[in-house]
């Protein structure tokens, strides 16, 4: 039996468990302090709901891998990939308690980004995506940066409905911890494993309807953690490509940041196009769209977990025969075919609106 | 207009069950087009084998030539229906005068792959109805969207209609309604007095497909609980579930004889026309062949308060929203309001909704579509010069030109 098996369910299950016991404690303490998320005209949610469970999802999975041994070498082969998580998890929390300046927010993301890069997690090569290999010393540093940056954000936008953001990292953390017991790296699967049953502890009391938020203290980290350790899996996988095809990891860890990133770049194009700041704030999101054609949060949540699931196998299938960049095309396809459905029922619902109105005149 | 050894003009008629008509107004406004544009123009129609036997199926009808295609006209399989007969036309018609928006997703690439002339009629706004699933809705928003920018002309049946595209797309729509002289008037007879004995007595009428969307529940709800006017209502009740409820709920009540459906156009206007109040629930589509007709048979109306509704009878008409609005216009009532009213729905229908009128519009139409390349636009084209070139040029108005469809408050 490999000899990990142990400390790893260990690593989850102390995990699981101080999640699901610190989380009503959590939620107690922010409705006594009154640190709750009040209901606005974006917000989807009508009560005042804590919104700190990103606390406790790190309390817990920081529990759950220094607890074991080779939890605790993680943290000390990659320090400053660790001390950069717990930087980005205090400025979500921050930003939970005071909202934050969001140029300062960027600019602390950009410096931690970059920290971890000089260290060596950062992408050497783009595999084949649009044609491009090997990178330069430069675009390593830029494209890295763009991608912790960019999924961190998304991650942040996409928290929006109950259970979606929380499902999503969890399938995401599942796929990364596959990769890295595929490429024995059985510290980084301790790790992952805390954070899934930390997250599955969350997901019971953030499920719709919800007692509970992982606010910007948890998607933050959340798409932090995917982003810079699916760079980290895919430099493991060039330097043992007999393990597992460097390209292959690189496709999976598209198909499990691809939601998030295309919707807010999606949303980022429009708000240009239509010549608003891309920050301010609307109601174009994926959930938003889903909201209007009538989904409830919990379906909404499901049809995106399955479509990420479905994004995954296509990954693994395709990815025996076709080429990066198809594979890439595709999926980014299929999520631009699915919002294109959601945007024509969203425009169809404003002028049912219309029309209702102009019938009565 | 047209020398004898010239040839014709090949009209395509699409989107229709079929003619001789035995279903509804898309089908009797084929016919009537049929007999009243056979003169000017060769004309096609295509029709349903779903709906006509073998037996019945003809070559020609009143001079215009039968084409059968072997799907359904109606329901989701009407896209392809329509798509097939579009197809079909593109080998020898000059014009495409599609009727309904279904056919939609083809338009763009015969505008832009041949020299086809297309009219299409928009008919109500087909994808807010109830009866269709989301998908079908989804698909028939976008159709719509293609059906009047792909077009060279396309046609509105109410002005409500026509502010809603000038809204939403920019362009100007025509306004051609429907005909209601196909209608008979009807004496009863000894024997028609045996069948209905409701005829002897003044009465209240309303014929409909029995669906929410046309208010029955309102209807029913407000005449159970009136002790004047009795109400004879016409529908195919067993259709639905709603139907089914509000037979059990209502038949047995006194002041209220459900009927089912009519077919024969003699038997349905001897109970329609010999009414003394015509109540038109509808609330979705444009103008609705039921209420011109029953204008046209001189039957003062009472209708939801919907703008078509309104548009239609021009503001004439009695309006009611709810159950208590249509108690206190019918107790108010009186024989002179009922007989000016009547007058007044039949100026506006021998006026406006003749098949002679109606067939001469859409003539006019597809002459225009053919003599055009470009579609009518709201916005005047000199509103797109730079705003100092028009101030200068004293136009300063043409910069933000307000439109028709901008009721004013």
């Amino acid at each position: 039996m490999n000899p990990y098996y142990l400390q790893i369910a260990t690593g989850l299950t102390v995990s699981l468990v101080f999640s699901l016991l610190s989380i009503p404690f959590v939620i107690a303490l922010s409705v006594k302090y009154n640190l709750v998320d009040k209901p606005n005209t974006r917000k989807v949610h009508q009560n005042a709901i804590p919104r700190l469970g990103g606390i406790a999802i790190f309390f817990s999975a920081f529990t759950g891998i220094v607890i074991s041994r080779i939890g605790l070498d993680a943290i000390r082969y990659w320090p400053v990939l660790f001390s950069s998580l717990a930087l980005v998890f205090l400025l979500g929390v921050w930003d939970d308690l005071t909202e934050l300046n969001a140029k300062l927010k960027f600019i602390i993301q950009i410096c931690l980004a970059v920290s971890m890069a000089s260290t060596g997690i950062r992408l050497s090569s783009l595999y084949g995506i649009l044609g491009i290999h090997e990178l330069s010393v430069a675009w390593q540093y830029i494209v890295t940066v763009l991608i912790i940056v960019g999924a961190t954000n998304a991650f942040n936008l996409i928290d929006g409905v109950d259970g979606l953001a929380g499902g999503l990292g969890l399938i995401g953390m599942l796929v990364l911890g596959c990769l890295a017991w595929r490429l024995r790296l059985y510290p980084l699967v301790i790790v992952l494993s805390a954070g899934i049953g930390s997250l599955f502890g969350f997901l019971r009391y953030n499920n719709s309807p919800a007692r509970i938020f992982m606010g910007d203290g948890g998607s933050l980290v959340l798409g932090f953690i995917l982003s810079s350790i699916g760079i980290l899996l895919i430099e493991a996988a060039r330097a043992s490509p007999e393990l597992i095809q460097p390209s292959k990891a690189a496709i999976l860890v598209v198909a499990i940041l691809v939601i998030p990133v295309f919707d807010t770049w999606r949303v980022f194009a429009s708000r240009i196009r239509t010549g608003s700041s891309p920050f301010k704030a609307d109601k174009t999101h994926l959930h938003h769209l889903f909201l209007i054609a009538g989904l409830n949060h919990r379906k909404i949540a499901f049809s995106l977990y399955s479509f990420e699931i479905l994004l995954v196998l296509l990954a693994l299938v395709l990815s025996n025969f076709n080429g990066v960049s198809i594979i890439i095309i595709l999926m980014v396809g299929i999520a631009h075919v699915l919002t294109l459905v959601l945007r024509v029922n969203t425009s169809m619902e404003k002028w049912l609106a219309i029309i209702k109105k102009m019938e009565v005149e | 207009m047209h020398k004898k050894n010239q040839k014709k003009t090949k009209v395509a008629i699409i989107g229709t069950v079929g003619i001789p008509a035995k279903y509804g107004g898309f089908e009797t406004l084929a016919e009537h087009l049929a007999r009243h544009m056979s003169d000017d123009f060769q004309l096609y129609v295509y029709c349903t084998k779903k709906k006509y036997a073998k037996a019945q199926r003809q070559k020609t009808f009143l001079g215009a030539r039968l084409i059968y295609l072997p799907m359904d006209a109606n329901g989701i399989s009407s896209i392809f229906y329509d798509c097939l007969s579009i197809l079909h036309a593109l080998f020898y018609a000059d014009v495409l005068l599609v009727l309904g928006v279904s056919g939609g997703v083809l338009l763009p690439f015969i505008r832009r792959f041949t020299r086809k002339k297309i009219v299409v009629s928009i008919d109500g706004i087909e994808w807010k109805r109830d009866k269709w699933i989301r998908p079908a809705k989804l698909y028939l928003w976008w159709a719509e969207k293609m059906a009047v920018r792909y077009s060279h002309a396309d046609i509105s049946d109410n002005e409500s209609i026509q502010d809603y595209t000038a809204y939403r797309y920019k362009t100007l729509s025509n306004i051609i309604e429907y005909g209601a002289d196909h209608t008979l008037r009807v004496s009863p007879t000894a024997k028609d007095f045996e069948t209905y004995p409701f005829l002897t007595a003044p009465y209240a009428f309303k014929v409909c497909r029995i669906e929410p969307e046309n208010n029955i529940h309102l209807v029913l709800a407000a005449f159970s609980t009136m002790n004047g006017l009795p109400l004879v209502m016409i529908g195919n009740w067993e259709n639905s579930e709603y139907g089914q409820n509000l037979r059990h709920q209502y038949a047995g009540h006194k002041g209220i004889t459900l009927l089912n459906p009519i077919y024969d156009q003699a038997g349905l206007d001897l109970i329609r026309g010999n009414a003394s109040l015509y109540v038109h629930g509808h609330s979705a589509g444009g103008t609705n062949p039921s209420l011109v007709e029953a204008m046209y048979l001189a039957l003062p109306v009472l209708a939801f308060h919907v703008s078509y509704n309104k548009t239609t009878t021009e503001h004439k008409a009695w309006y009611f929203s709810t159950t208590e609005d249509i108690v206190r216009i019918v107790q108010g009532l009186t024989p002179q309001d009922l007989m000016q009213n009547a007058a007044e729905m039949k100026e506006i229908a021998d006026r406006r909704y003749t098949w002679e009128i109606i067939a001469k519009k859409y003539i006019y139409l597809i002459r225009k579509a053919l003599e055009t390349n470009r579609k009518t636009k709201i916005r005047p084209d000199a509103s797109n010069l730079k705003a100092d070139s028009l101030l200068k040029m004293d136009m300063g108005h043409l910069i933000n030109p307000s439109y028709f469809y901008e009721k004013e408050q």
